[in-house]
């Protein structure tokens, strides 16, 4: 219980660091940051991810990695069409 | 070849023609030699091992390593030659000559429109000189559309708010076909032209009758949409904040939000349309958008004239 | 003891069934129904294309034609074929399970099936979607006026049945398996549905939210895709195909399993090289993610990307080889009997091979230049789809048909139907390869004079191969009144399956079954 109220707040700091970030124009790399902490926090706390089996720990990185193959090879398009 | 007055091979009209169709034999053949493989040696066993042939069945294999992977390692490399063949193929096909000449096209529900440089202009056909190295410059009015032209082997697609490009050269006089092959809507089957290879004198001859030229078309409508009273000087005095045009095509410029970006004919032409969203640094965005104010051809226009500014006539990427 | 089938008759009973064998007939039934609209969708395709000018129906028509037998063949037929109706069926009976893990989202799977697949057959009631099963921007968000969203929504609902059947497979195979069924000893047809399932969990997903883009798109203009809102066409192309082309392996991999099962059972011999086949059909779900952008050669994706995609391509062809090559080598020295089944099972490996051989000239990036959206498109993704899927799915059909029914099904008229169908699916696609190589774009109604002869044999194909699926539907339908009883074990196999009696109790297994080493030919004891 002191545990997720703990995360709570963290998670309630990250959203205000948010809207920090956002006044102070840090760039949408420092959303994705923020947003990615919030993510790992709920996933590791709130689903349990931290207690769980290693194969479920597994398959959580399988569907990251998943993830990566289609950010990735649908990003690799654009860079190297803008020819940056 | 023909069966029964049925061709079974296209014309070869370009002189790539022939390269792609050698790549699509070496595929044929490694492929062709793989399907006989599996075909005779399936054949071969469906007889041979039948059930009541009077033959040894003893200790039928359930694996032999050494063979499955030399399988698997021919495979990969048969994979390997493939892909270098048609890679390298597709290299000469996608990338046009820096000196090639530039014929625009513009693709609409359901036709095809064409501008020369010369001004001429035709709709679902294409006239062009033999032995030339020509470039098509392609944008789309509304859907994605499809420039395939079988006898060229080669095709691509035309995006709307993007150019894209192809590039051929034909080797054969005569009359070949066009066809639109990405399916664009009602009428998808009958967005289809022909192109005309004619020799060069007499296409020289053909787009000479032409009233304006497209940089001529150009500056008319720069005058008309009264660009010159930002992007001009007045006695030396740039009037209004806005970016000078002479020598802007093909440099690099950097931006008002941070970055870069190289002045080719997709930058100018989201500039003219979203004038906010790429705003050349030291200026500010008070320039009004042209959305729907200008068509594509218009726009193609306007995009040559900005090019002839800089002394450039051919769309080539802004690589300078 | 009375079999699942008679043990409650009543339609209650049927309607709010959890066991898996029920809900994979209820599978059958509503997936047949579908086939036979897309099929009649196909033959007025057919029809149409009889003749260079357009003159049997209007373009309009003809554009929902194809888009119909597109969007019922592909998500209403294909994808549940193997999985939803024999895979259901037979993975607790093949690794000695009494049921799935999950036996009420089973039935809850079948309803929204039931409910996205009547959805998508009313927007065609209403008057039907002219955008290809594709939907390719911005055709579908911006300039059609026909009836997209309602489509799209019946697909997105028909894809929550794939993940709930994806998901319950792999929690099965992982959890209930009998006590002495390790994985290597899980049928083959098994570790096809695994790899299958895992597919439809990761991909399915990501068809969901380009549906909803779309939808948004067309209701609000949110202008991810339009380009004059700034956004990019070519994107959708990249989500849609990131399912699209893994959801190509969920057609296949479960025939490939099929394939498997009976191969060795008509040649009287272990399956050659199991762990090869078994590991080539993971390595197919992993790498069938990594290729979608070669369906793109030719829309404007950067030269770079074009490349890898093309390279990957290759690569994903090799495990389908390793397939092939251990199929062919598991005739070898066997003692092959050609009834039903094993002629289903030779033309899928036949037909097969020629449509992941033609696949290579589409991997081939000058190559693809050519020939991507023209004829010999339509025919390579026939030949692996229809001569493939198909084949192996009525392979499979007429191999566990005496353990499903109890009855046994006239095995001429069988084999007669295996060799219709083969020769009446040759003469309609081998056509079109040519075609498209003479640079005939595909979903064209009216067609060049010159292409006219080919199109006649290919529709003449067509009239045969429609005879050879009729047959089936009414032998199929005759054995279940007239059938002469199967027993247990009509083909004398190997397998858990074979081992409860024909129709199996309604827990498959009274006492936990004894597994012993997959493929075990020639049956001990009985040869």
């Amino acid at each position: 219980m002191k545990t997720h109220l703990l995360v709570w707040l963290s998670l309630m700091l990250l959203l205000g660091l948010t809207v920090v970030a956002w006044q102070y124009h840090l760039g949408f790399l420092m959303a994705l940051a923020i947003a990615v902490t919030k993510a790992a926090l709920v996933i590791a706390f709130f689903m349990h991810l931290r207690k769980e089996s290693p194969l479920t720990k597994f398959v959580a990185g399988a569907v990251l990695f998943w993830l990566l193959i289609l950010f990735g090879f649908t990003l690799a398009d654009y860079f190297s069409r803008l020819g940056f | 070849m023909k069966i029964g007055g049925v061709p079974l091979f296209p014309q070869q009209a370009d002189t790539g023609a022939a390269g792609v169709d050698m790549v699509a034999l070496v595929v044929c053949a490694i492929c062709g030699l793989l399907a006989l493989g599996v075909l005779v040696a399936v054949v071969y066993f469906l007889i041979r091992y039948r059930a009541g042939s009077d033959v040894n069945r003893d200790n039928p294999p359930e694996g032999h390593l050494p063979l499955e992977l030399s399988w698997v390692g021919g495979a990969v490399v048969l994979s390997l030659v493939m892909f270098i063949f048609g890679a390298r193929a597709y290299y000469d096909l996608r990338v046009a000559p820096t000196d090639s000449f530039e014929i625009e096209v513009v693709g609409r529900q359901w036709m095809w429109k064409i501008r020369h440089p010369s001004g001429r202009r035709e709709i679902n056909t294409l006239h062009v000189p033999l032995g030339t190295k020509i470039k098509l410059k392609m944008i789309s009015r509304d859907v994605i559309h499809s420039f395939y032209l079988p006898e060229f082997r080669t095709k691509h697609d035309v995006l709307p708010g993007r150019y894209t490009d192809l590039w051929i050269e034909p080797k054969k006089l005569g009359r070949f076909t066009l066809a639109c092959s990405e399916y664009c809507g009602t009428d998808h089957s009958r967005m289809k032209g022909e192109v005309v290879v004619v020799t060069p004198e007499e296409y020289e001859s053909w787009q000479a009758l032409s009233p304006l030229t497209s940089v001529q078309r150009g500056e008319r409508l720069y005058l008309k949409m009264a660009c010159d009273s930002c992007h001009e000087y007045q006695d030396g005095q740039v009037v209004s904040g806005a970016p000078l045009l002479d020598g802007i095509y093909g440099s690099t410029v950097g931006l008002e939000a941070g970055g870069s970006t190289k002045v080719d004919d997709d930058y100018l032409r989201r500039s003219i349309l979203r004038p906010k969203a790429q705003v050349v640094a030291g200026f500010q965005p008070i320039m009004p958008t042209y959305e729907g104010r200008l068509s594509e051809e218009e726009l193609l226009d306007l995009i040559a004239y900005i090019r002839s500014r800089s002394g450039s006539t051919v769309d080539d990427g802004g690589k300078k | 003891m009375k079999d699942y089938l008679y043990e409650d008759v009543s339609l209650k009973s049927w309607l709010l069934t959890t066991d898996h064998k029920r809900i994979g007939i209820l599978f059958l039934l509503t997936i047949t129904f579908f086939f036979i609209i897309g099929g009649v969708a196909a033959t007025l395709m057919r029809m149409e294309l009889a003749t260079a000018p357009g003159d049997l129906v209007s373009a309009d028509v003809y554009n929902r034609l194809f888009t119909l037998h597109g969007t019922v063949m592909v998500w209403l037929f294909l994808i549940p074929s193997i999985p939803a109706t024999l895979g259901n069926f037979l993975l607790p009976l093949m690794i000695g399970a009494k049921d799935l893990a999950f036996p009420r989202l089973n039935l809850l799977s079948w309803y929204v099936f039931l409910f996205g697949g009547l959805l998508t057959l009313w927007s065609i009631i209403i008057g039907g979607v002219d955008t290809g099963w594709t939907f390719y921007t911005p055709y579908s968000t911006t300039y059609t006026n026909s009836h997209v969203i309602m489509m799209a929504a019946g697909i997105f609902i028909v894809g929550f049945s794939s993940i709930f059947s994806g998901l319950n497979f792999i929690v099965t195979v992982h959890s209930l398996r009998a006590p002495e069924m390790t994985w290597t000893r899980l049928p083959l047809f098994v570790w096809t549905l695994y790899a299958t399932s895992l597919i439809m969990v990761l991909a399915t997903p990501i068809l969901s939210v380009t549906l909803v883009l779309i939808a948004a798109e067309r209701l609000f203009g949110v202008g991810i895709f339009d380009p004059a809102l700034g956004g990019d066409p070519l994107l959708f192309q990249h989500l849609f195909w990131f399912y699209s082309h893994p959801a190509v392996y969920i057609m296949i991999l479960p025939g490939m399993g099929v394939i498997s099962e009976i191969l060795p059972c008509f040649a009287r011999r272990p399956i050659f090289g199991y762990k090869f086949i078994a590991g080539s059909s993971l390595a197919i779900a992993v790498f069938g993610f990594l290729v979608w952008g070669h369906h793109m050669f030719a829309a404007g994706q950067s030269l770079y990307a074009g490349l890898v995609f093309s390279f990957l391509s290759f690569l994903v062809a090799v495990p389908s080889g390793i397939k092939v090559f251990s199929w062919t080598a598991t005739l070898y020295k066997g003692s092959i009997r050609f009834d039903t089944p094993m002629l289903y099972a030779l033309g899928f490996m036949g037909l097969f091979t020629i449509g992941g051989l033609t696949g290579l000239f589409l991997a081939t990036l000058a190559v693809d230049v050519h020939l991507t959206d023209t004829f010999f498109v339509v025919a390579h993704f026939h030949f692996i789809m229809v001569g493939g899927m198909l084949m192996a799915y009525l392979g499979g059909l007429h191999f566990w048909w005496p353990k499903m029914t109890g009855k046994l099904y006239p095995e001429t008229l069988g084999r007669i139907s295996a060799v219709l169908i083969f020769l009446g699916f040759n003469g309609t696609f081998l056509p079109q390869f040519i075609l498209g190589y003479l640079g005939m774009p595909r979903r064209y109604y009216a067609y060049p004079e010159q292409f006219e002869f080919l199109n006649v044999i290919s529709s003449a194909g067509a009239v045969l191969l429609a005879l050879g699926y009729a047959l089936p539907l009414a032998y199929f339908t005759w054995s279940l009144i007239k059938g002469r009883p199967a027993g247990a074990d009509p083909w004398n196999a190997a397998g858990l399956e074979w081992k409860v009696s024909s129709p199996p109790p309604h827990h498959n297994f009274e006492t936990i079954p004894v597994v012993e080493q997959p493929y075990r030919y020639p049956r001990p004891g009985h040869e």
